[in-house]
């Protein structure tokens, strides 16, 4: 016991460095994911997909994704009122997820344009050019549109 | 012998007496004949109704020259008595149903008489009653007016000296005036009354009175033939140096005959009184009279769609004088409260009224022209399609001096309208501004030959919600496809400019974009989240959007921030200060460590993208700072669902 204590008293604590020569770095990456909850009350569908919906709110479901291929140049705004795929190599699973989609949103967009034909009596081409219009005007700068030359040709542009 | 020569003359006297009682009548155009020699006349019948009055039936006078007809008279009854003939004086003189026509060359058939007082004492009349007789007067040229009246009179003690101060009655009615090559009257007078004394006739050249009563004017192709005529000597000949004590003028519709359907409905009423008017001077003591015409709620419709207005005009008030109307002359044009239904409707009547009523090329004659114009608290509604219109927050106004209304064209090109400064604010918006001044054109700018409309104002200070600029303008491009616009001004230290175009063709699409230079950061975090979140620094900004009516449908853009700035998330505190004291030391200083890493942050390049699709999308922040980066992905879910390959980023 004595010698323990001897040793003890004849012994410094060691010290511990703990600054750095360089400033420490500290990289985040953070995601945060908002949810914006259905009310209670509200009939509004939480799984859209196994419902089968109108064109209109089938085209609302999927606005997103067909933005996200827009921003990545895969898809363009055609001359007759439909999209169109412009980069026909995205490859693997989400190329087909890409090209189901794109088939999906222009069934719809035929569908609506079919009816307002019907509804307002003109012709569907009529309708899909005055759709074709309106879409490529509403487009944001640097999405693909088609577009006709001069000759009456159609060219493909990113909008400026 | 004696005896036999009376008994002679008495038989004489009786066959005479005989003769004359049976061919009155040949009688009667013998007397014509040589009274009228230039004239044919027939008379059917002259006969004794008793025994002092003579009856003539059917009486017709004809130019000898030209054969027309000078005077028609059904029956004229002349009742008399002897003692009265020897004073010169015939009892009564009843004309029927009379037909009078006066032709240029009537003055030729009636030779004046240079036997002045040759005649003796003039005769006089008792009584000159006529209940019913017609005046046709035609002109002598295509460019004098044709007239025809109906009159009736009742004249007492007519030529007899001691009456002569007495007012005589002539009343007339249906006046009709018409030019040749135009089938409807341009005048049409429903009762004119004149009075006049022989004494104020002959002595001073005077119609005492004349009082027009009710009647209508057209103001057209009719009275510009006449006035555009050469001088009618005739015409001034026959109007005498006579004057009217007192022109009476009252109801007389003047309607302007335009085929400019805004312009056709404009009549007005015309009651006015002249004294001492010379009658050669009448038309143009009329055509000098100050009028003008107030027309309410005035609504011009589209070509195209019936229940679409283009324009409505609360008041239009039209000064002017007849003189000017026959030259195209407005004195001035005030208009109150105009609305402008801002669509494609708008736009199709400007088309339409401009190959209506020509060009800007057209050539300027035949045009109107507006001496003042002045247009006051005008205001602008869009209207798209026929749905529902929204009234923009301005007024305008202008004012122009000889406005050549030659077209529509000219019209929008010449006349800029004037946006007053104003304040106003729209609690329902959240919204106030104040406006300083700004302008509205027509077809600018005037050399591409635009249908449009084109709309600037400027704004000291506009607030939304908690947001604010200053130094603001606001311009829009109106025409048949949309709205095109373009605004600016200073916000938050720097500059924030942007744009839209908004389309008629559709369910009121729209599209925006919004940039900005050099904003303070730190000033727009303090407003969007106070103290909760800030970032400091000048950030560049660019937004582009597309949108229906007031839903946006995409949002995308990106952001930078020049140079360098610090990052602090307040609202940590809050976690900061929940850190229970029963924790560790350990746990407790390591918590507050990596909370305050999180919190903080000094960063020296600061960017980020974001897109929205409706209530989902990514917001992307990127700060590089020399204590490492923080790179935030803010993904906003419209619901629970996990479908959608876009929210697999990473």
């Amino acid at each position: 016991m004595l010698l323990l204590s001897c040793l003890l008293a004849g012994c410094t604590t060691p010290t511990v460095n703990l600054s750095t020569s360089e400033p420490i770095k500290v990289n985040i990456e953070m995601r945060l994911d908002v949810y914006q909850h259905a009310q209670a009350g509200s009939k509004k569908p939480t799984t859209p997909s196994v419902v089968a919906l109108d064109p209109e709110s089938a085209r609302r479901n999927r606005m997103a994704d067909i933005q996200q291929f827009k921003n990545s140049l895969l898809v363009g705004e055609g001359r007759d009122g439909l999209l169109v795929l412009i980069e026909k190599n995205t490859p693997g699973e989400y190329g087909d997820y890409v090209r189901k989609t794109l088939s999906a949103e222009n069934d719809d967009r035929m569908a609506l344009m079919k009816s307002a034909s019907e509804r307002d009596k003109v012709s569907l081409p009529d309708v899909q050019r005055k759709q074709a219009e309106l879409w490529q005007n509403r487009s944001f700068k640097n999405e693909w549109i088609e577009v006709a030359k001069p000759e009456g040709s159609w060219v493909w542009v990113q909008k400026e | 012998m004696f005896g036999a020569v009376v008994a002679f003359v008495v038989l004489a006297l009786g066959i005479s007496v005989w003769y004359l009682l049976t061919n009155l009548t040949e009688l009667a155009r013998w007397a014509v004949h040589r009274a009228i020699p230039a004239a044919v006349v027939e008379i059917e019948n002259v006969h004794f109704d008793g025994v002092s009055s003579l009856v003539v039936e059917k009486f017709v006078l004809r130019d000898r020259a030209s054969n027309d007809e000078v005077l028609r008279l059904d029956r004229g009854d002349v009742v008399f008595s002897f003692d009265a003939i020897w004073r010169n004086q015939l009892n009564e003189i009843r004309l029927v149903n009379p037909i009078i026509r006066v032709n240029p060359g009537i003055g030729n058939l009636f030779p004046v008489s240079d036997k002045k007082g040759a005649a003796g004492k003039p005769w006089s009349f008792l009584r000159i009653v006529c209940d019913y007789g017609e005046i046709r007067y035609s002109g002598n040229t295509e460019h004098s007016p044709a007239v025809s009246l109906k009159f009736a009179m009742d004249w007492r003690d007519f030529g007899d000296p001691v009456a002569a101060a007495t007012p005589l009655e002539l009343t007339i009615w249906d006046v009709q005036a018409t030019v040749a090559g135009t089938a409807e009257p341009f005048l049409v007078l429903d009762v004119v009354r004149l009075t006049a004394s022989p004494d104020s006739i002959s002595k001073r050249s005077t119609v005492d009175s004349v009082s027009i009563s009710s009647g209508r004017l057209t103001v057209g192709a009719a009275l510009e033939k006449i006035f555009s005529g050469p001088p009618d000597a005739d015409s001034k000949v026959a109007l005498p140096a006579l004057k009217i004590g007192k022109l009476d003028i009252a109801n007389v519709a003047v309607r302007l005959d335009d085929n400019r359907p805004e312009i056709a409905d404009i009549t007005f009423r015309l009651n006015t009184t002249f004294q001492d008017i010379p009658i050669a001077n009448m038309a143009d003591a009329v055509g000098d009279l100050p009028q003008s015409v107030e027309v309410n709620d005035l609504e011009i419709m589209s070509p195209h769609d019936p229940f679409a207005k283009v324009l409505t005009l609360r008041s239009v008030i039209v000064r002017f004088h007849l003189g000017g109307l026959l030259r195209r002359e407005l004195d001035a044009v005030e208009i109150d409260r105009p609305t402008v239904y801002v669509g494609e409707d708008l736009f199709w009547y400007m088309e339409d009224m401009s190959k209506r009523f020509g060009s800007a090329d057209a050539k300027p004659s035949g045009g109107w022209t507006i001496r003042k114009l002045n247009v006051q608290a005008g205001s602008l509604v869009i209207a798209s399609s026929g749905r529902a219109n929204y009234g923009l927050p301005l007024n305008f106004r202008a004012t122009a001096s000889d406005v050549e209304l030659d077209n529509l064209a000219s019209l929008q090109i010449e006349t800029v309208f004037e946006i007053p400064g104003a304040n106003y604010e729209f609690e329902s918006y959240q919204l106030a501004l104040s406006t300083r001044d700004g302008e509205l054109r027509f077809a600018y700018p005037p050399e591409k030959g635009e249908k449009n409309l084109v709309g600037k104002i400027f704004i000291n200070r506009i607030v939304w919600r908690q947001y604010e600029a200053s130094k603001s303008w606001v311009s829009a491009t109106f025409d048949a496809k949309g709205i095109n616009g373009a605004f600016g001004g200073e916000a938050y230290g720097g500059y924030v400019g942007g744009g839209f175009s908004f389309f008629f063709d559709a369910a009121s699409p729209w599209i925006g974009w919004l940039s900005g230079e050099k904003v303070s950061l730190r000033k727009l975090t303090d407003i969007i989240s106070p103290q909760n979140f800030r970032m400091t620094g000048p950030i560049d900004f660019r937004l582009q959007m597309d949108a229906f009516g007031k839903n946006f449908e995409r949002i995308k853009g990106d952001f930078k921030v020049r140079g360098g700035g610090k990052m602090k998330i307040s609202k940590l505190d809050d976690l900061l200060a929940r850190v229970p004291d029963t924790w560790s030391a350990l746990k407790s200083s390591s918590t507050r460590i990596a909370v305050e890493t999180l919190r903080d942050f000094d960063y020296t390049s600061a960017r980020g993208n974001l897109w929205f699709v409706r209530e989902q999308g990514v917001v992307e922040l990127r700060l590089q700072g020399p204590l490492g980066s923080r790179n935030f992905d803010l993904v906003l879910h419209a619901d629970e669902s996990k479908e959608g390959r876009w929210k697999s980023i990473r």
